[in-house]
């Protein structure tokens, strides 16, 4: 998962953001509103982390914004104000959940895995394409009901994929779901990581699932696009 | 302690009953002295009357015509030296000696008694007088059962009047009472039935007599303070609680994160001194809270001494860490010295600088500008 967390409080902001690290999440932190709201615009998260009292820009307001812009990016509040009235004006200023601090951090990953299957594939938990099939809610890949063992990183990419089965996804897109904002981008990595993807799902039985759009990006399907 | 009501009414019946027994009584000697006055008035008449019926006669006096008058009493008639001369009945005799007013009768009853003195008496028709009296006293004593029934009418009617005065006056101040405890009942009910959350009493002040409008005046600013206190008190325990869940998130996801996987002791040495350092930001927070608190609720009061401005504020300066004091640039002179609360000022200070150093870029430089009394923080920090 590509995430944002935008939380002033330093230790809270460091402590979520390597949590969802070593989980495999990609993800951009941001101090302040102005920070948050800088990335939050010209980026496409799966999920945004947003704290409703910032320094400078407050979170409402950078809600506000993205809504106004017609982006629909799933926003997980995380705020100290946990009174109903503060629960209900966060919700219905846009955020998709509402979480009050403090929090276990293994919950807080579940909401936010909940929010970016909710908008994926019509939110289904599952994605079958050919033999291949992946539980996006549980993680996992099996070829056949045998279950594939993939790295962090192979299965962001894969789950990517999985997402716009079908549709040919940008190697920049590929590159944002995977590195963090603080990663100079290099195509041979995206590369590197799919070779090792489509040499484990042949090894597995799937077949060619992975097909190159030379110029335009990568698409996962059973058949090569047109 | 005796009701306000009980002591009203006692208070009326028993003035009114002193008084009344006091008219009474005053009335009672009045009219006595009177009645009094009148029948010995009477008595010397009569007395006089019957001085002008003795007569001279041989061998001292007698009645005109020899007939004893009907005195309706005892009659003793002397001469000047006491001598008895005529007595009607005879028992009148016990009368001599004795002085005019209240007398024990011949009979044993109780009488007044009453003289005339006059000049010798005539002689009677015929009768040649061999040794004349040169003067005549005639002592006269009746009953006075009819002057003590009147008396006992009359004591017995200024009681029954005083009684009457006192039942009506207990009346009267029981009804007064009632009336006058009303709105008094009204106002104690009122605020027996308010609550903190209450603007009010359920009185307003316009309704009530002058002289307990100030109660509910006083009342009503007492419930308001209450009100304040109320909200006060709901405002800082949210306060508290929404300062405090972020520090206690950052504590509680720093061992999330310690936890969710096995690592170094390094690691773990870490998180806990990151854990520490949360727990000692923590800490202070709560002393500031707590001391905003008893300032709102005026139970704090600050210290009015001396205060070495510059070394309170370099005390403060001297608890930042290394990296974070070489930010710092000052510009201006010293802080000057005044007077106040040492304590709150270094406080303040260490909040101010804080901020500062928490939310300002890192690396970024931040000016303490000292002008006299006056300290200006310059930094980069967003607005907050």
């Amino acid at each position: 998962m590509r995430l944002l967390v935008v939380e002033d409080y330093a230790p809270l902001r460091e402590a979520v953001v390597a949590y969802l690290r070593e989980d495999g999440c990609v993800v951009d932190a941001a101090g302040d509103g102005e920070e948050g709201w800088w990335l939050a615009k010209d980026e496409a998260y799966e999920a945004i982390v947003l704290d409703r009292q910032l320094p400078g820009l407050g979170g409402d307001e950078i809600l506000r914004r993205l809504r106004a812009a017609g982006r629909r990016d799933p926003v997980l509040m995380l705020t100290a104000r946990g009174e109903v009235p503060e629960r209900i004006a966060g919700l219905e200023a846009g955020a998709d959940d509402y979480v009050v601090k403090p929090v276990a951090l293994g919950e807080l990953l579940a909401r936010l895995r909940a929010l970016v299957r909710r908008a994926s594939v019509g939110g289904a938990d599952t994605v079958a394409i050919g033999a291949l099939v992946l539980d996006l809610g549980r993680r996992s890949a099996a070829v056949a009901g045998r279950p594939l063992e993939l790295t962090a990183k192979e299965w962001s990419l894969l789950s990517v994929l999985a997402r716009r089965a079908g549709a040919v996804v940008a190697r920049d897109e590929l590159w944002r779901h995977c590195y963090d904002m603080n990663e100079e981008p290099n195509p041979n990595r995206i590369e590197a990581h799919l070779a090792n993807l489509r040499r484990k799902l042949a090894a597995a039985g799937a077949g060619e699932l992975i097909h190159t759009r030379r110029g335009l990006g990568y698409c996962l399907a059973p058949e090569p696009p047109p | 302690m005796i009701s306000i009501r009980r002591r009203l009414v006692l208070g009326t019946v028993l003035a009114v009953s002193a008084s009344s027994a006091l008219a009474g009584v005053a009335a009672f000697i009045s009219v006595r002295a009177h009645l009094v006055a009148a029948a010995d008035a009477k008595l010397r008449t009569d007395a006089a009357g019957l001085l002008a019926l003795v007569r001279g006669c041989e061998g001292g006096v007698c009645w005109a015509g020899g007939r004893i008058p009907d005195a309706g009493g005892w009659v003793l008639v002397t001469d000047g030296s006491g001598r008895r001369l005529l007595t009607h009945p005879e028992s009148a005799g016990a009368l001599a000696g004795q002085p005019d007013g209240p007398v024990r009768l011949p009979d044993g009853g109780s009488g007044r008694m009453a003289c005339a003195v006059g000049p010798a008496p005539a002689p009677a028709h015929g009768a040649r007088v061999q040794c004349p009296v040169p003067a005549l006293m005639v002592t006269l004593a009746r009953p006075d059962t009819a002057l003590r029934s009147t008396l006992a009418t009359v004591a017995w009617a200024l009681a029954g009047a005083t009684a009457a005065a006192t039942a009506l006056a207990g009346l009267a101040a029981a009804a007064l009472a009632r009336a006058v405890l009303r709105p008094v009942a009204g106002i104690a009910g009122a605020i027996a039935g308010a609550s903190p959350g209450d603007a009010c009493i359920a009185v307003r002040p316009e309704s009530v007599p002058r002289e307990l409008r100030p109660v509910v005046e006083r009342a009503d600013a007492f419930l308001a303070n209450a009100r304040a206190q109320v909200e006060r008190e709901r405002r800082t325990a949210a306060d508290i609680a929404h300062e405090l869940r972020t520090p206690l998130a950052g504590l509680i996801a720093t061992a999330d994160l310690a936890l969710a996987r096995e690592r170094s002791a390094a690691d773990y040495r870490a998180a806990i001194e990151r854990g520490r350092a949360i727990a000692g930001d923590t800490a202070r927070l709560v002393e500031r809270l707590l001391m905003l608190t008893r300032l709102e609720a005026g139970s704090e009061t600050a210290r009015r001494e001396p205060i070495a401005g510059e070394a309170v504020l370099a005390a403060c300066l001297a608890d930042l860490a290394p990296v974070d004091a070489a930010r710092l640039q000052r510009a201006g002179g010293p802080l000057a010295d005044g007077v106040g609360d040492g304590d709150h000022l270094a406080t303040v200070l260490r909040n101010l600088v804080g901020n500062a150093v928490a939310h300002a870029p890192p690396g970024s430089a931040i000016e303490l500008h000292a002008e006299g009394s006056r300290l200006a923080i310059s930094n980069q920090a967003p607005r907050l």
